[in-house]
């Protein structure tokens, strides 16, 4: 699978641009009605995530024209104006190496689904 | 701020205290800003702002537990802490939207879902972490109309601002 993806850039608090969040093509199975979404920094305000959601959802924005979603934060966040393409072997798995090498964090492995793949291999395991 | 501006329940629930309220209002401000609306609707007190403060206190208490000086940091090293560590983040919504999810229920008399409380209150950011997390609360994706009446209920529940009916 190829998805393509746009980084994106803030400068809040101070006037150093630096990379906030990726924004993508959505191939996964939720959330059919955003074509694009993105990963932010965490500590990014929630109203402007719920700006560019609404962005997104109403004018049905591809990745090409991704930047109207910034709407009234454009004056903060910026978009690569490159396109680039990422590969994997599903959309969940290429958006988790996107979040590792543009916003520097891995996604915790859950432990019941450590514990799942545990007790599809027939290994023995404790909760403990 | 003061701590009888919050919902009384949580408050002994969770044994917050002035320094988890001090904490909040501390990590907050780091964060996003004196201007920030999070602090603002902290402020308000109430149930919504119960919700405010339950989030960050789940959240922090987390974060403090792994890093007891990280308030006496950089902006840039707590957002790189709390992006680290963001199964705190995922913890704090649960708690938070399984307590506006009760909160609604108790004032309107309706039940609302996590899913569109999320994509109503936080974003699909949100909505998604939530949604792929392990953590054990019932989310469904929810439809445009459920997330648009979760708004108006979201916004009848901050109009109460610090009344609190039971």
């Amino acid at each position: 699978m190829m998805v393509k993806y746009r980084i994106l850039q803030s400068k809040w608090p101070d006037e150093r641009w630096k990379i906030r969040g990726i924004v993508y093509e959505n191939h996964g199975k939720i959330l059919r009605d955003y074509p694009i979404l993105y990963s932010m920094m965490l500590s990014d305000p929630k109203e402007i995530k719920r700006h560019f959601d609404k962005n997104i959802r109403e004018r049905q924005l591809s990745i090409e024209n991704a930047e109207e979603a910034l709407g009234d934060y454009a004056d903060r966040y910026r978009l690569s104006p490159e396109i680039y393409t990422a590969e994997g072997d599903s959309f969940n798995d290429i958006v988790a190496d996107l979040e590792e090498r543009h916003l520097g964090y891995k996604r915790p492995k859950g432990l019941r689904r450590e514990l799942a793949v545990l007790a599809e291999s027939g290994q023995e395991y404790r909760l403990d | 701020m003061k701590l009888t501006d919050f919902d009384p329940d949580i408050i002994a629930a969770y044994h917050v205290t002035e320094r988890d309220l001090q904490n909040a209002v501390r990590y907050i401000t780091i964060l996003q800003g004196r201007e920030s609306q999070v602090l603002n609707d902290l402020a308000a007190g109430g149930y919504y702002g119960t919700s405010v403060l339950l989030h960050e206190v789940v959240e922090l208490r987390i974060l403090l537990s792994r890093d007891p000086s990280l308030l006496q940091r950089e902006y840039d090293d707590i957002d790189a802490f709390l992006q680290a560590n963001q199964d705190a983040h995922v913890q704090a919504l649960a708690v938070e939207y399984d307590y506006l999810r009760r909160k609604i229920a108790l004032v309107f008399n309706e039940i609302v879902g996590c899913g569109e409380l999320v994509c109503a209150n936080a974003s699909t950011n949100d909505f998604r972490m939530l949604f792929e997390s392990d953590v054990e609360v019932p989310i469904f994706e929810p439809s445009a109309a459920q997330v648009m009446r979760a708004v108006e209920l979201l916004a009848g529940l901050k109009a109460l601002g610090r009344e609190m009916p039971k």
